[in-house]
């Protein structure tokens, strides 16, 4: 915890003094950039704080906060009709809560499946009970996705606070350390392409027409990049070296992913940011998308690890 | 509420009377202040309202807000999204026969809002809305006014009624200032009962006035198209 509350001081007065003296030559606009992760960093080392202070019921509360209000964005920027209100109403003040409090109850048997076993399957009734068809496809599919993406993925991110660790495992940090442990790495493996920048001059676009700065050059740093600051870390882990840079590697995969995915969402309705879809929003998608598509991988996969080597460290 | 006291009060007693008000004052202020509080946040937290002053700044003097109407939370959003100081001299003009209906309704109405209400039967000819609301308005406040006269269930913008005509007609001078309210329609639709909390935006424009000479017809248009003219900003 005091490690990456140094390393956060660091790299936040790091920011500072190149904001101050802004004619160094590194350009603005990845200062910018850099400047808001790091705030973003900040917020999540208050969740993992927050965690081991406050207790876990504060966390599953801070997460379903936020997709709450990923939701929103989500939903705001996907074309609904009439007949989609009443379900969305079920969706914001009945779904989310219940999926957070079975996270808080520890019900691993109901949260895996409440959502895509019980509501994908409720909400294209309902919304065909009232009996309005057009678009009904695409809008059953983007309620599902939005939902998938925004609830029931990023609620895997707190759930990681209830996986039962092996008792002889030498890990000290315990739950809130395997939490603070995907989040730093979901925010290093976003770091690496914009160190990329200096180090490849000529980069390769993956999808020139989703995201330009998505590039092959970045996502192989970066999984590299992950993969070794994750192995370095395991000590702070449950996990050993390999298993610690195999994870970090899965998690940096998936990240990558969430990010090029919701750029394509993006892309397909025609905003740069979600954060400016609305102005003077801070655009929570934006910062959580690589959360929400790691954290359900990195928590199966933790549990595969804790099945097969239940007494490692 | 205030401006209601009566202000024929005899001379000598005008300390006692002075005394009187500012109690009173006080005493209102808490529930309505608590109240009105308690209000914007709610409309803050269901409509995740944004808003912006484009070409234009937030004041006190009197003015005519009007906007698009397609719910029940566009008043309530409009009111909430400006400052309190502003809010302070700002009056909704609300139905009569919802608002004053049951007595939650009235306390919001003519408590925290303020709200000048307007009878929509049985309107008297020699006592029109129009003079109705201008006899409240006096020369200290503004009001929050939908020219549709309803709300829209497409999302498309109706034509505008008379009535925001007239009203600069036998005000002269007056300002309007035009507002474009996005996406409240799907937050809480016409007929809907219950919100659904997605993000919505208005976008607070500059003022226009009645032209000298202008038609009614040229004037309800522009007044509609400075609306339309603010999708997006």
């Amino acid at each position: 915890m005091l490690i990456v509350l140094v390393i956060l001081g660091l790299t936040s007065m790091t920011a500072w003094i190149l904001q101050r003296h802004a004619g160094s030559g590194i350009d603005p606009i990845i200062l910018d950039k850099f400047g808001s992760r790091i705030s973003g960093w900040w917020l999540l080392f208050s969740f993992v704080a927050a965690a081991e202070l406050l207790g876990v019921g504060v966390v599953v509360f801070l997460f379903g906060a936020m997709s709450f209000w990923a939701m929103r964005e989500f939903v705001t920027l996907t074309p609904t009709r009439q007949a989609d209100h009443r379900p969305l109403f079920l969706i914001f003040f009945f779904c989310i809560p219940l999926q957070y409090v079975f996270v808080w109850l520890r019900m691993y048997s109901v949260y895996s499946v409440l959502i895509p076993c019980y509501i994908f399957l409720l909400i294209p009734m309902i919304i065909a009970a009232f009996g309005d068809t057009k678009f009904y496809l695409t809008r059953i599919t983007q309620i599902s996705v939005s939902l998938l993406i925004c609830v029931y993925s990023l609620s895997f991110a707190p759930a990681l606070l209830t996986i039962p660790l092996p008792e002889s495992n030498g890990s000290t940090a315990g739950n809130a350390g395997l939490l603070c442990f995907f989040l730093l790495m979901t925010q290093v493996s976003e770091f690496f392409p914009f160190f990329c920048n200096y180090v490849f001059p000529v980069q390769h676009s993956i999808a020139p027409e989703i995201n330009t700065s998505k590039t092959w050059e970045g996502f192989g740093t970066s999984l590299l990049g992950t993969a070794l600051v994750g192995s370095i870390l395991h000590w702070a882990t449950p996990f050993d070296f390999w298993a610690a840079g195999l994870m970090s590697l899965a998690i940096a995969f998936m990240a990558f992913g969430g990010t090029l995915t919701l750029s394509a969402i993006k892309r397909d309705r025609g905003v740069t940011d979600y954060g400016t879809l609305v102005t003077g929003h801070g655009g929570i998608l934006d910062r959580i998308d690589s959360i929400c598509f790691a954290a359900p991988v990195f928590y199966h996969l933790t549990q595969i690890y804790f099945h097969f080597f239940p007494k490692v460290g | 509420m205030d401006e209601l006291t009566p202000s024929n009060s005899e001379e000598p007693k005008e300390q006692e009377q002075e005394k009187k008000e500012s109690n009173s004052f006080r005493r209102t202020a808490f529930d309505v202040a608590v109240g009105r509080y308690v209000l914007a946040f709610l409309a803050q937290f269901l409509s995740g309202a944004t808003s912006r002053w484009y070409a234009s700044q937030p004041d006190v003097c009197q003015r005519v807000y009007y906007a698009n109407h397609t719910s029940h939370l566009d008043i309530l959003v409009i009111w909430a999204s400006l400052p309190s100081y502003v809010r302070r001299v700002v009056r909704p003009v609300a139905a009569k026969d919802y608002w004053s209906a049951g007595p939650i309704r009235r306390y919001i109405a003519t408590r925290l809002f303020n709200a000048i209400l307007l009878e929509r039967q049985n309107v008297k000819a020699h006592h029109s809305p129009i003079d109705v609301m201008l006899e409240e308005m006096g020369d200290k406040y503004s009001i929050i006014i939908f020219p549709e006269g309803g709300r829209q269930s497409s999302g498309e913008m109706a034509e505008f009624k008379s009535g925001l005509y007239h009203l600069c007609k036998k005000k002269p001078g007056l300002e309007l200032i035009p507002i474009y309210i996005d996406n409240m329609n799907r937050i809480l639709p016409r007929g809907a009962f219950l919100p659904v909390p997605l993000l919505s935006h208005l976008v607070f424009g500059p003022p226009i006035y009645l032209e000298k000479n202008e038609r009614k017809q040229d004037f309800l248009e522009r007044a509609r198209q400075a609306v339309l003219d603010l999708k997006g900003k």
